[in-house]
């Protein structure tokens, strides 16, 4: 199964990606990552690659697992990592050849698929999902409801920590299909208190991580794209075949009380953080951006035992390409053509592969 | 008695039909005029709109696609949205009652 042959490989990618990309608004908050990340994009991929390369990590699943935390964390920069390398102008055929090493690592952090199937995302195998799921429930149906707004006040606490870098906080999976045939989604939320990026903020009490598990019906339809967006194509509400629900915090199933307390802390805090950022200057909203986009690949510069930040040249470069503009779009979307096809096209590096 | 008056459509990206009351969100110091099940329209993506969207009874946003911010909270939180309606946080007033169909995309006015 897993000898997949590697131009099928770079379609599915194609696909893969332009899903997501080509479906996502047209509007980010606080902007969009590609309008302020242009002149240094070429920079984070060159770094990138070459730390994957410091770090030995092609051919040893072990090493994948040790530099990076999930999947999700590889495929949402996969856009940004394509775009930079023909940025660069890297030959397509060498681009082909990332794509693939790329592949290699999301298969390793992905229980050995390099790809979600039919819109699951499985991550656990089936043996470790029961283990996961071994706290008490809410099986109040209110209470459960609790723990699905708590999941989704939590995308949003992400989103004014690192922007559209969801992935360094969420990483959803599931559906995983039970003994008695119902199904469990798994919501873990990490990296909650980034204080290494927002050294003024105060994140008083709350957790660094926690987890959300909530059991449907049987009949739930959701699904997943490869950037961890969760769907439900056939307009099936997952909130409507809730049939229960768990948050815990450092393996201990947390009370409707505290479920009800965490929703009020982080409220306040996305209110107060959200105004900070809306009065960032854009130049300091650039700068931001850029942290965070070094910061997704704090995990593998840990590994290497080196630093995350970006150094202070990259800032100049930053600051000197945002007053020049871009020079040039990396995809370039004909007029009249449906955008994610066109992102297919754009994306599909099979036909440089060399045999 | 209500009727329907005007109708018009978004893009729906949260399933469910609800009828509610609109409340109009421009700025964060409007949240303090939601209250429980109101309609709450807003005009794109911000992630401070989660707080009130917690107390919603659905969500409309003038902007965004089915990937949107507000569109994938929605659906989490599992209240019924649409999206993708050209100017309606000019067009809707506080106070006004709607129909909306998170399935279809259609939002009905009722005087």
């Amino acid at each position: 199964m897993y000898l997949i042959d590697k131009k099928q490989q770079l379609i599915d990618f194609a696909k893969a990606v332009a899903i997501p990309v080509g479906l996502t608004d047209s509007i980010k908050w606080p902007v969009r990552a590609g309008t302020v990340i242009f002149p240094v994009r070429n920079i984070f991929v060159k770094e990138f690659f070459s730390q994957i390369n410091e770090a030995g990590l092609h051919g040893n699943q072990n090493k994948w697992r040790e530099a990076f935390y999930g999947p999700t964390q590889l495929w949402r920069m996969s856009h940004h990592l394509v775009n930079g390398l023909v940025d660069e102008d890297v030959d397509q055929s060498d681009i082909a050849e990332k794509i693939l090493l790329f592949l290699e690592g999301i298969s390793a952090l992905n229980n050995n698929h390099y790809f979600e199937h039919i819109g699951k995302h499985f991550i656990l195998a089936d043996s470790d999902v029961s283990k996961t799921i071994t706290v008490d429930m809410h099986d109040n149906k209110k209470e459960a409801r609790k723990a699905l707004m708590l999941a989704g006040l939590l995308w949003s606490y992400s989103e004014t920590n690192y922007f559209v870098a969801h992935e360094l906080t969420c990483e959803y999976h599931g559906a995983y299909t039970l003994p008695d045939g119902n199904f469990a989604v798994i919501r873990e939320f990490m990296n909650l208190r980034p204080i290494e990026l927002w050294s003024n903020r105060d994140y008083g009490s709350l957790p660094d991580f926690l987890r959300i598990i909530t059991i449907h019906d049987s009949s739930l339809n959701i699904g997943f794209d490869v950037y961890n967006n969760l769907f439900d194509e056939k307009g099936t509400m997952a909130t409507s075949l809730l049939k229960s629900a768990v948050c815990t915090s450092d393996n201990r199933s947390l009370s409707y009380d505290e479920i009800l307390s965490l929703i009020s802390s982080f409220s306040a805090k996305v209110e107060t953080f959200t105004v900070e950022v809306e009065t960032m200057s854009n130049s300091d909203i650039a700068r931001k951006y850029t942290e965070v986009f070094w910061y997704r690949k704090k995990s593998l510069t840990d590994y290497i035992g080196i630093t995350w930040k970006p150094s202070e040249e990259i800032y100049k470069i930053l600051e000197k390409g945002l007053e020049q503009g871009p020079k040039k779009k990396a995809i370039v979307i004909s007029s009249g053509n449906n955008l994610v096809d066109e992102l297919i096209s754009q994306y599909d590096f099979s036909v440089h592969l060399k045999t | 008695m209500f009727e329907k008056t005007r109708q018009f459509k978004g893009l729906p990206v949260s399933s469910g039909i609800y009828e509610g009351v609109v409340k109009v969100l421009k700025t964060t110091a409007d949240f303090g005029k939601v209250e429980v099940g109101d309609v709450i329209v807003v005009y794109a993506s911000s992630p401070a709109w989660t707080v009130p969207l917690l107390k919603a009874g659905a969500l409309i946003a003038e902007m965004g696609g089915i990937l949107c911010h507000t569109a994938i909270v929605a659906r989490e939180i599992g209240v019924p949205g649409i999206v993708n309606i050209e100017n309606i946080t000019n067009i809707l007033k506080d106070g006004d009652r709607v129909i909306l169909n998170g399935e279809e995309g259609t939002l009905d006015v009722l005087d």
